[in-house]
């Protein structure tokens, strides 16, 4: 996505480059930038259950993931049965989650999360209920677009955490343009789509967002966590 | 005396001498000075060959008084004619251990073994824009090169006097002249000196000898030998006198010498240096070069790890050795304290599950000590390592383990050793530590690399005389053909590598010669040196009949092993003049034979010609060794310890001093008396694997064969007294017992 102003285009006032943002499908966002902390989470919080169940410290989380990653989860989970007193109702999942983890640690990207999903009893329900929540949680700095005209698929994502440039020579207005002119030598770009007004200034409100955030330090922001707790404990208080 | 001056030709005769503390006062010479002669004029003593009769030569001047300190002036005189060396000439070059830093013209290293690299030396090798050496300023701590100042006019001063300490008849000296400096025929590693190179080949070398060192360079030619059959020096002629011939044929050629440990390539270039007429070591040939190093030398000098400040830790030395057993010792308590890793190994096969249990109570040192020779000849040496393929091959690997390695039966437990090694690599590496092994596969790496095979027509060799092959890790016997510049023959094809290897597997007090997997060839395929020429050796020189025959029956007891072709029975047949028979004598305790045997041993130093050096205390067992290292201050100024590889010995300075080593760190050298300390049932029990026992022979085998005349082995009866293995020496009464 282009993102110098209309008039600069027009005056061609870009220095010979223009500034552009990546636009990723959903799924390749998906893969790039999700699955892999969503797929360690799962595979943290499972341990942490499994050395639970076992009545074993946090401290040894790294073992059992080494152990998980280099050998049978069958046999493992039976080891852990037998050699920790593990409650009967909770073997079963026991298994489960070993079974899950050794997965988790066996597959990447999405081809693992569609394992994982394919675990559950209800692998839509699981799957949708993880994607939705991973696009709830885009952030600043990203924006979803449904759909571009004349592109295959739905669901895009702007990412502007990164700016990048291409030589505004190297860049045509139309694909046909680009196929007949553009040298084979340079990367080269051709105009596919164009942003809605209403797109158009959203996304520049975003951006100069991304780009003019100012942090807080953190003993500002503690502070304001001890406003909230002064508020709770006059709550509880009042609820006495 | 401010100011000493020498050539460089002269410092080099002059480390052949024997100096003590008192020559470093008035640097008096003694009457047969090897050629040299001494003089003062002004303020400068010049020690200068008597043939000089120019003075365009280089000069090498020492500020005396900034740099001797009176405490380490002998070692710091050593490393002042190492740095000479390694200017002018390439023979050697300046060990890692010393630290050098080089920064335009101006060098510092440390000047004497201590416990601080910080004290630093300083040496400018362009004083006043000529190519001399100018050695400066000790300092106690590393200090910015801008600081330091120049005595230029030290320099300038004997430079301009120089002419006139030619013309100058001798000093003639009084009877003090002897004070502090001997000249003996001797080497100090026990090589006699004074027959040529000429000699050696037409009338001393045996047949066998003069058959390898006519050898012509069509491919690699293996020299196996027990200890004492001149393997060395029949590697050292051949180096020479095939540099002679290429310097006579006026063939360009860069040969390279490699042996294993500091003390190894000291004794070659001390050898080469005593037999080399033709200055070959001195650079003076414009066509033959002949270059003395360890591999570590090498691999330090193409990838430069001094520039990343990292310190590679030898694992063999006795400081590493100590903190790889702690390192070991440490993963298998946390492993034990882990509940998640109990069950991982609860089905280790029983005697791994049961010596894991004693180990981490302290209570089985051998186990930590069988799991430190696995990484350091399986899983270091063929750079396996837990997650890689080569790990997974090492875990499910269904081949037989050969007998002497450590007994992993099951899947599991070869998983475990492969846990231990990673906890182990990464405490090294939370250290910031490069250990040895890491060093030499970085380096066989860049053997394989584009930037080495552009380089490597004028970086390589064109002939590699190895000794101590047996000391040599499997990797590091890969790397030997990489050296070698590439060649082709007249039919087109690559020439074989000309490498030259001496060896004896009996002598290796590890299994590094092992290569682990189906095939027990000790060379493999990539390494390019299989099929090559073999020549045997059988006449001993270096000891008398009575040790050759009581190493005949220590011989027998060794456990058949299953390297094809390699474990030949002992067949040394002794040339020296008859000695006394080989004694054991068992200590009620360890400090009964402490006391005994360190008394013996200064008595006999002092009554030996040749002094200290000459006799040597070898302890077999390493927890021992240790313990004795902490009690050496009783006999402070009595007793050299060597305790690892990289570590020169500073013997020819040792005076009245007797060696203390282990057999390992001191193998290549020899001494007139030897007392092998500790050879005591509890090192190798009957019941021990055949790896324990064999490790244990021939750290026995390769400490008696160090002796030349006498050999006195001893043990404690609180360790179970003498081992097993002598029983068919004392039967056969080539070791008798003294009461």
């Amino acid at each position: 996505m282009v993102i110098n102003a209309d008039c600069d285009l027009a005056h061609g006032k870009v220095d010979g480059v223009l500034a552009l943002l990546p636009i990723f499908s959903f799924h390749s966002y998906l893969e790039a930038f999700w699955v892999k902390s969503h797929l360690l989470s799962e595979f943290s919080q499972n341990i942490e259950w499994i050395l639970g169940a076992c009545g074993i410290e946090k401290a040894e989380a790294e073992d059992l993931a080494r152990w998980i990653e280099s050998d049978n989860p069958m046999a493992i989970a039976s080891s852990l049965i037998g050699a920790h007193a593990v409650p009967t109702k909770k073997h079963a999942e026991l298994h489960q989650r070993v079974n899950k983890c050794a997965i988790i640690a066996s597959s990447q990207g999405l081809e693992g999360f569609k394992r994982v999903c394919s675990l559950d009893p209800d692998p839509s329900r699981y799957a949708r209920k993880h994607i939705e929540a991973a696009k709830g949680a885009i952030g600043d700095g990203h924006f979803f677009l449904s759909e571009i005209s004349g592109q295959e698929g739905l669901g895009f994502v702007v990412r502007m955490r990164r700016i990048l440039s291409i030589e505004a020579t190297n860049c045509y207005r139309s694909v046909s343009d680009m196929r007949a002119h553009a040298p084979d030598t340079k990367t080269s770009a051709a105009r596919v789509a164009r942003l809605t007004p209403t797109y158009q200034h959203r996304i520049a409100q975003l951006f100069a967002y991304q780009f003019s955030r100012i942090g807080l330090p953190d003993e500002t922001t503690e502070l304001s966590k001890l406003a909230v707790d002064d508020i709770v404990s006059l709550m509880a208080g009042a609820q006495k | 005396m401010n100011t000493l001056a020498l050539t460089p030709e002269a410092l080099f005769r002059l480390s052949q001498f024997s100096i003590s503390a008192e020559w470093f006062s008035s640097f008096l010479m003694p009457r047969d000075s090897a050629g040299l002669k001494r003089v003062e004029v002004g303020s400068v003593t010049y020690i200068l060959p008597k043939s000089l009769d120019s003075d365009s030569c280089d000069l090498v001047v020492i500020d005396s008084q900034n740099v001797f300190d009176g405490v380490s002036d002998t070692s710091t005189l050593d490393r002042i004619a190492t740095v000479c060396r390694s200017i002018y000439s390439e023979s050697v070059i300046v060990p890692t251990t010393w630290r050098p830093h080089r920064e335009g013209s101006l060098i510092s290293i440390t000047p004497a073994p201590g416990p601080s690299w910080r004290e630093r030396l300083h040496f400018d090798k362009r004083p006043n824009g000529r190519d001399d050496l100018l050695v400066f300023q000790r300092t106690g701590e590393t200090t910015n090169f801008s600081n330091l100042s120049l005595p230029l006019s030290l320099h300038s001063g004997a430079r301009a006097n120089l002419a006139e300490a030619i013309l100058t008849p001798e000093t003639e000296q009084g009877p003090t002249s002897l004070a502090g400096i001997v000249l003996s025929h001797r080497l100090p590693q026990g090589f006699v000196q004074g027959a040529t190179l000429s000699q050696w080949y037409s009338s001393k070398l045996t047949d066998e000898q003069r058959q390898f060192v006519d050898k012509p360079h069509d491919g690699p030619v293996r020299l196996r030998g027990s200890a004492g059959t001149g393997k060395t020096l029949s590697l050292v002629i051949k180096a020479l006198l095939d540099s002679m011939k290429a310097h006579a044929n006026k063939t360009n050629v860069r040969y390279g010498f490699l042996t294993h440990s500091s003390a190894s390539a000291d004794l070659v270039q001390s050898i080469s240096e005593s037999l080399d007429n033709m200055g070959i070591m001195f650079d003076q040939s414009p066509h033959a070069k002949l270059e003395v190093r360890t591999l570590y030398d090498l691999a330090d000098e193409q990838l430069n790890f001094s520039l990343d400040q990292l310190r590679p830790l030898s694992l063999d030395g006795q400081e590493g050795r100590k903190l790889q057993m702690e390192l070991i010792e440490y993963s298998l308590k946390q492993m034990q304290a882990s509940r998640t890793l109990r069950t991982q190994f609860k089905e280790l096969s029983s005697p791994i599950q049961s010596r894991w249990h004693a180990a981490t109570a302290g209570q089985d040192q051998r186990f930590v000590a069988e799991i430190m020779n696995e990484f350091a000849s399986v899983l270091d040496a063929e750079g396996i390592r837990a997650g890689e393929e080569k790990g997974l091959k090492y875990v499910s690997s269904s081949s037989m383990r050969p007998t002497w390695l450590l007994s992993l039966p099951s899947e599991i437990d070869r998983r475990f050793v492969l846990e231990v090694h990673r906890r182990y690599r990464k405490l090294l590496a939370e250290m910031g530590t490069l250990s040895v092994d890491q060093m030499v596969g970085d380096f066989n790496s860049f053997l394989d690399s584009n930037r080495w095979s552009s380089i490597r027509g004028r970086a390589g060799y064109d002939a590699i005389f190895v000794d101590e092959l047996h000391l040599f890790t499997s990797i590091e016997r890969q790397t030997l053909h990489k050296l070698i510049k590439k060649s082709v023959g007249d039919d087109g094809k690559p020439r074989r590598p000309p490498i030259f290897m001496a060896y004896d597997i009996k002598q290796s007090t590890r299994d590094t010669f092992a290569q682990f997997g189906e095939d027990s060839n000790i060379f493999t395929f990539s390494s390019q040196l299989r099929g090559s020429d073999l020549v045997k050796l059988s006449k001993v020189f270096r000891y008398t009949p009575e040790i050759a025959e009581f190493l005949v029956d220590l011989d027998a007891t060794f456990p058949a092993i299953d390297i094809p072709g390699e474990w030949e029975a002992y067949a040394g047949e002794a040339q020296l003049a008859r000695g006394p028979k080989p004694e054991l004598q068992v200590f009620k305790d360890d400090v009964t034979l402490f006391r005994a045997i360190f008394d013996e041993a200064r008595r006999v130093a002092m009554a030996t010609e040749g002094g200290g050096r000459r006799v040597a205390v070898l302890c077999v067992s390493p927890e021992m060794f240790e313990r004795y290292l902490v009690a050496l201050p009783q006999y402070d100024g009595k007793v050299i310890p060597i305790t690892g590889r990289d570590i020169t010995p500073e013997l020819r300075h040792a005076g009245r001093r007797f060696v203390f080593s282990t057999p390992e760190y001191v193998a290549g050298l020899q001494f007139d008396t030897v007392f092998l300390i500790h050879a005591n049932v509890e090192e190798a029990p009957s019941d021990a694997g055949d790896g324990v026992r064999r490790r244990f022979i021939s750290d026995v085998y390769l400490g008696s064969s160090r002796a030349e005349r006498t050999l006195k082995v001893s043990a404690s009866l609180s360790r179970g007294g003498a081992s097993d293995i002598f029983g068919l020496a004392l039967e056969r009464s080539s070791l008798i017992v003294k009461e």
